[in-house]
């Protein structure tokens, strides 16, 4: 989908479900997952779709995650810290009351 | 009180209106919840200028100019700045306004006497087909990861939607080597006759601003990239991301393979802070939109609460700057702080500046209207995101007489979710008014509560600490 018009001068790692992905310091938790091409952020819990950044200004909360030590955060807002850890949002699906 | 002007947002307009308060002698707060100044146009404008990187020069001057802007207003000793801090909470008192601030772990309450809303505005929500899928998103959530991580689509992405942003996009996406795969424009290629007369009205005064929009769309044709006009459906397909689009035009469908889908449908304003606030608001019909209404130095229904910039009605960032130069001289003047001359001087010329500019978006809105198919998604489409509620569910509440918005929300759970009804406020608003015949005026929308941006419970019981 996206990809890095330039190299990463300043490497951070961190985690995402387990997975040791390398951004740049400073790149928001969204940006440092999509140059790593992960698309699937969250799961909606009305439907299990899959769900993923449409906004980026913090304004639909579509890039939700799960960030250790701080619960459910917008990917779009916080920036990566050198060994954080995160994965993405389960979302538990709760069928749908009938009116 | 520690301050007597606090100004949310430090875009064009908030910092506008915080140099010029600063220059008049107030003591003035910025707030923003960004970690730098800029706004959107100029988001991250001072980080890609530190690194002194390749970035910039993609996305061009319209970019790079904007770092006057902010040094000139680091430059004021009278700011005191609050990055990287959330408004989530604001209050209309009788003498004073009183806004709830979150930075990191840490919530606290300020207040002042004025507090200028300069929030600016957010991409027109979209509903269409599939647009829930990962790898659709906004032209200007694309141009912000470019703008704050120097992130480009691959070659093959799809632009689609109307409005200047697509064509400026592109460009810087041409300058940064990327080749999208086609352009699908909703609006028409040539300006019809009807729109001659506003044309003609602002060519002249607006010249430069015009032929940088030819500019941009010459340039997406000499590069050979597919600039299809007159598209008017969409639809995002795809199993657990976005694998293609079909789209419509001339009455046929067609479709085109991507991995992801940009679309833009212009900007609105981001009113729930006014709304929250209990300011009245207008509809602009034309455009679509809820917008504050503002009396003629800028204050709204709230004593005290003013608005500056693309949050008070789109008008873009060289008017959200001179709307908060005059704000800045209105409020100074009710501080009883003395104006210059030159001030005032400048005050005649940014009148009639901001109405060249009126007349030019005038023109630029005519062009690119809110598309239709956006405002009357198919039933199976969803328009609540958070909740996946669709287009007919609010249809069918409305037909069995549901009073609005905000019985929408109690029946449906539509606007409930996280993002608190701005991802489906105007599209519930609109399909109400559709099935029951009646105004939007009437049918109104979605009333905001606190908090605005999410807090935790630790959070708010760091309050008890400060
Ligand atoms: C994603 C996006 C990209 C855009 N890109 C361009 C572009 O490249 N060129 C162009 O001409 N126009 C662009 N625009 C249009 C934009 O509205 C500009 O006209 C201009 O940025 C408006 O300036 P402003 O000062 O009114 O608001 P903005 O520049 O939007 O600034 C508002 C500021 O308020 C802050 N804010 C909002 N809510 C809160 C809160 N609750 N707490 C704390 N801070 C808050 C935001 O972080 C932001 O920095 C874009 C719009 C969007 C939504
Ligand atoms: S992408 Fe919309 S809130 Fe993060």
């Amino acid at each position: 989908m996206f990809r890095r018009g330039q190299e990463i001068a300043n490497p951070v790692r961190f985690k995402f479900n387990g997975q040791t992905i390398t951004s740049e310091d400073g790149d928001t938790i969204a940006a440092a997952l999509l140059a790593a091409g992960v698309t699937h952020f969250r799961t909606a819990p009305e439907d299990a779709s899959n769900r993923g950044p449409l906004c980026m200004i913090g304004n639909c909360f579509e890039c939700l995650v799960d960030i250790k030590g701080k619960g459910s955060r917008q990917a779009c807002r916080e920036r990566v810290v050198e060994g954080m850890s995160v994965r993405s949002h389960p979302g538990l699906v709760v069928p749908k009351a009938q009116p | 009180m520690t301050h007597d002007v606090l100004v949310i947002g430090a875009g064009p307009g908030g910092l506008s209106v915080a140099s010029g308060l600063a220059r008049a002698g107030a003591c003035v707060q910025v707030i923003d919840e960004q970690p730098y100044a800029g706004g959107q146009i100029f988001r991250a404008s001072e980080k890609s200028a530190r690194a002194g990187n390749e970035i910039r020069g993609w996305l061009g001057e319209e970019y790079s100019g904007g770092l006057d802007l902010i040094r000139s207003a680091k430059r004021q000793e009278r700011i005191d700045w609050q990055f990287a801090t959330s408004v989530w909470d604001i209050r209309c008192e009788d003498d004073h306004i009183e806004l709830g601030l979150v930075h990191g772990e840490t919530a606290s309450i300020t207040q002042a006497r004025h507090v200028v809303l300069a929030s600016g505005a957010m991409e027109r929500p979209a509903p269409f087909k599939g647009w829930t899928l990962p790898g659709v998103m906004g032209i200007g959530a694309a141009q912000t990861l470019f703008k704050d991580a120097g992130l480009v689509p691959e070659n093959g992405v799809v632009l689609a939607g109307s409005g200047p942003l697509l064509y400026l996009f592109a460009n810087q996406l041409l300058s940064a080597g990327v080749r999208p795969g086609a352009i699908l424009d909703f609006a028409a290629k040539w300006v019809s006759a009807q729109h001659l007369v506003p044309l003609t009205r602002v060519a002249w005064h607006s010249r430069t601003a015009l032929l940088k929009g030819l500019k941009w769309r010459s340039r997406i044709a000499r590069a050979g990239i597919p600039h299809l006009f007159g598209v008017d459906e969409l639809e995002a397909v795809g199993k657990d991301e976005v694998q293609g689009v079909h789209y419509r035009k001339g009455g046929q469908s067609h479709q085109f393979e991507t991995s992801l889908l940009l679309v833009h449908d212009g900007v609105i304003p981001n009113t729930h802070m006014t709304v929250a606030a209990g300011c009245d608001h207008n509809w602009l019909a034309q455009q679509q939109y809820w917008q504050p209404g503002l009396n003629d130095k800028g204050q709204t229904s709230q004593q005290g609460l003013w608005v500056v910039g693309d949050c008070a009605g789109i008008m873009g960032a060289e008017a959200a700057e001179i709307q908060g130069r005059i704000v800045a001289r209105n409020i100074a003047g009710k501080l009883g702080l003395a104006i210059g001359k030159a001030e005032a001087t400048q005050a005649q010329k940014d009148l009639a500046e901001l109405k060249k500019l009126a007349a030019l978006r005038q023109f630029i809105d005519l062009q690119y209207p809110p598309a239709k198919t956006f405002a009357t998604p198919a039933d199976d489409t969803v328009i609540c995101r958070c909740e996946a509620v669709t287009a007919g569910e609010i249809r069918e509440i409305a037909q069995l007489g549901c009073q609005g918005p905000n019985q929408a929300r109690a029946f449906t759970r539509a606007g409930m979710g996280p993002c608190m009804g701005r991802g489906c406020g105007l599209s519930v608003s609109r399909l109400m008014a559709e099935v029951s015949g009646n105004d939007i005026e009437q049918v109104g929308h979605y009333s905001t509560r606190t908090p605005l941006k999410p807090v935790t419970l630790s959070q708010l019981a760091s309050l008890n600490d400060t």
